[in-house]
């Protein structure tokens, strides 16, 4: 097993990454609260969301075997996947019996879990991205940074350099001319694949729809021209009716990008009909599990999968402003990363992920669906301890400190007592503003954690004395 | 084999007692007292340029303010019912065609109706080599004034891809056909029962994926209209 660290310090240090990613998510928070803010019953539509998406994790193999015969009855094809092996193996053995030479991908996180497009490349399959920022994550090689603009993470000069490298373009920091290239070189793809690829936002069980949201068009091409369309669903994506999109759409649009909609929402229905004009001759819907079923299993962690995947927690998020998408070394990131993958795998492999917060409830606030993040991941931190401890209660010196400071803030007198000593002894152990010692095990606990110096006085003593002086 | 490991694990879990019940009422969503014309302002806060076409006059004008735009040589109506439906005074006659090149659908008469410019050639949709097309118009099934958006559909005889290949898209909607919000939209709608695909456009296609930087025009038509017709 490998383990997953979350990498503070080069995110840290990292200055065009600092510099790129703040006035990016403080851009999205801005619109987000702008849309959000036109909305009257916003808390209303938000418990209706959070009802509706409980109610069918609740009764999901019933809807889910509802969603799977609307699609059949619509032409389709329905697959089930244990795991994302098994999804990627399904994906490839479609694409071999159709002679399927290039794949066109539209933006899909599920396909990022599963690494999808590492196993369609062994598989020999010609694989490009669409989505603008998932292009430019693919030339360069990297991964998303963020759920809902997977390219946060670089700067118009990156991207400007990486189209001068793999494309030939003309040296630019204009993002329209940027775009456009990018625009005319994928059109070609987009004409050549026999294979679309796409994610799927929300499955209506009722009518056997899925639907696809997106700004760009490029999800609307890649399951329209290509002769064969798979769509990827995580099981926890299905939604009984078509009334509960109403509710969905607006809650999942202005959360994501503010917009009041998305420039395109896809609502597909299997494959071409007789009389219309194009769209595949095959639909395929992939039913993806994946570790899903492990979380479903708990009644109070199974809330982490009425995930609509908004982004809006990540935006939002103090740690994750500073840290950006990539520190935390998972596909999911910030705030619901953080829940979603130390339930979806084994939790030793990324304990240090349900730390990373400082629980101070911003994401719960923005969840569209109200998912208690802070409760969520106060419970995982309960479950690493004990996985750590192997059930048995170990002696740990962090244990004895806390205790004891628990005994000393829980009387006046004695903290009194305490601060008193401390500011006293304080000129021997401050450096720089903060305070260090260099005897174990306090070095090792210090190592990651500021403890500011004391002010020269207590409050209490300024308040007494009328204030502070200056 | 998968199905019934999933299926079965996930039965497994559920609750043994009544579960979270499915909410009944779907929250409220907005009203206005003028949709058309809330339709018109949302549309264009989304980017899309709309143009009254409801009159003759009126639409030959909008018709040549996109032509002109576009320098346009080829305009596709995405399907004849739409003369129809929105009854465009062009002579459909001749819009069947042999094979080769696809004749030109529109007759003498019908130019000088609308005065398009003389190299406008409209063609049927039938065996067009999409890719090349640089306006394409389309008609909306209905239109959602709560956030200006227009939906499309594959059914019938209709096209997915004409609504994001061509660089400038056009929308014919009738007035009459423009609900009030989206709940009252997908109350009413029944999704697959004709159609393979919907769309709901909402603007011009864009994206802000370098540095949060808004653009318009990525994939799909950088400029698009809706005609009230």
């Amino acid at each position: 097993m490998k383990r997953i660290g979350i990498d503070v310090a080069s995110a840290l240090k990292n200055k065009r990454l600092q510099a790129t990613l703040y006035p990016a998510l403080q851009r999205s928070v801005e619109s987000r609260d702008a849309a959000v803010s036109e909305v009257e019953n916003w808390e209303e539509l938000r418990d209706y969301g959070r009802r509706v998406k409980l109610h069918t994790l609740e009764e999901l193999p019933f809807y889910l075997e509802r969603l799977e015969k609307n699609v059949v009855g619509h032409g389709g094809k329905v697959l089930w996947a244990e795991s994302g092996e098994e999804a990627v193996r399904l994906v490839l053995d479609i694409a071999r019996e159709r002679a399927v030479r290039k794949v066109v991908k539209s933006k899909t996180m599920l396909g990022e879990e599963i690494h999808l497009n590492q196993g369609l490349l062994k598989g020999g399959l010609h694989v490009i991205e669409t989505d603008l920022g998932e292009y430019i994550i693919q030339l360069c090689d990297e991964t998303p940074s963020h759920i809902v603009t997977p390219a946060l993470h670089k700067s118009r000069h990156e991207v400007a350099e990486l189209f001068e490298a793999k494309l030939g373009m003309e040296p630019t920091d204009d993002v329209a001319k940027l775009t456009l290239t990018a625009r005319r070189v994928l059109r070609k793809h987009f004409l050549e694949a026999d294979l679309g690829i796409s994610g799927v936002n929300f499955a209506v069980a009722e009518t056997g729809t899925i639907v696809v949201v997106e700004n760009e068009g490029n999800a609307r091409l890649s399951t329209s021209l290509p002769r064969v369309h798979i769509a990827l669903m995580g099981i926890e994506k299905v939604i009984p009716r078509t009334v509960d999109l109403s509710v969905c759409l607006k809650l999942l649009t202005r959360s994501a990008t503010g917009q009041r909609m998305t420039s395109y929402v896809n609502l597909i229905s299997g494959p071409k009909r007789e009389g219309e004009l194009d769209g595949p001759e095959e639909f395929f819907l992939i039913l993806v599990d994946n570790g899903r079923s492990r979380i479903y299993e708990d009644q109070f962690l199974r809330q982490t999968l009425t995930c609509i995947r908004c982004g809006a927690c990540q935006n939002i998020c103090p740690v994750f402003q500073r840290l950006g998408g990539h520190a935390y070394g998972t596909v999911y990131q910030g705030p619901i990363g953080s829940i979603l993958t130390p339930q979806m795998f084994p939790i030793a492999a990324v304990e240090e992920h349900p730390f990373a917060s400082s629980l101070c409830g911003a994401c719960e606030e923005t969840c569209p669906v109200k998912i208690e993040i802070p409760k969520i991941l106060l419970r995982l931190r309960q479950q690493v301890q004990e996985a750590r401890n192997h059930g048995i209660q170990r002696f740990r010196p962090e244990r004895v400190g806390m205790v004891v400071w628990a005994w000393v803030v829980s009387s006046s007198r004695r903290y009194e007592f305490v601060s008193r000593w401390l500011r006293r002894l304080q000129p021997a152990l401050v450096r720089k503003g903060r305070f260090r010692l260099a005897v174990p095990p306090v070095s090792a606990w210090q190592k990651d954690r500021d403890v500011p110096e004391l002010a020269p006085k207590r409050f209490r003593e300024y308040r007494e004395a009328g204030g502070p002086e200056h | 084999m998968s199905r019934e490991a999933i299926l079965s694990r996930l039965r497994c879990f559920q609750n043994r007692e009544p579960s979270e019940a499915l909410p009944e009422v779907v929250p409220e969503f907005p009203d206005f007292d003028d949709p058309v014309n809330t339709f018109k302002r949302r549309a264009e806060e989304a980017g899309t340029v709309v143009l009254d076409g409801q009159s003759d006059e009126g639409f030959a004008a909008a018709m040549r303010r996109v032509l002109e735009e576009a320098g346009a040589v080829h305009l596709y109506w995405e399907k004849t019912a739409i003369f129809e439906k929105h009854k465009i005074p062009f002579e459909l006659s001749d819009r069947t065609h042999g094979s080769g090149e696809p004749r030109v659908l529109v007759s003498e008469h019908a130019k000088r109706g609308f005065q398009l410019p003389v190299q406008t050639e409209i063609r049927s949709l039938d065996q067009v080599d999409v890719p090349g097309v640089t306006v394409s118009v389309a008609s909306a099934e209905t239109a959602i004034a709560e956030t200006g958006t227009v939906v499309e559909s594959s059914a019938p005889a209709g096209s997915r891809v004409l609504s994001v290949l061509p660089p400038i898209h056009v929308v014919l909607v009738s007035p009459e056909d423009v609900l009030m919000n989206h709940r009252e939209f997908f109350e009413s709608v029944d999704l697959g029962r004709r159609e393979s695909a919907r769309l709901l456009v909402t603007g011009p296609s864009r994206t802000a994926d370098i540095e949060k930087t808004l653009i318009i025009g990525v994939h799909g038509p950088g400029r698009l209209f809706t005609i009230l017709r």
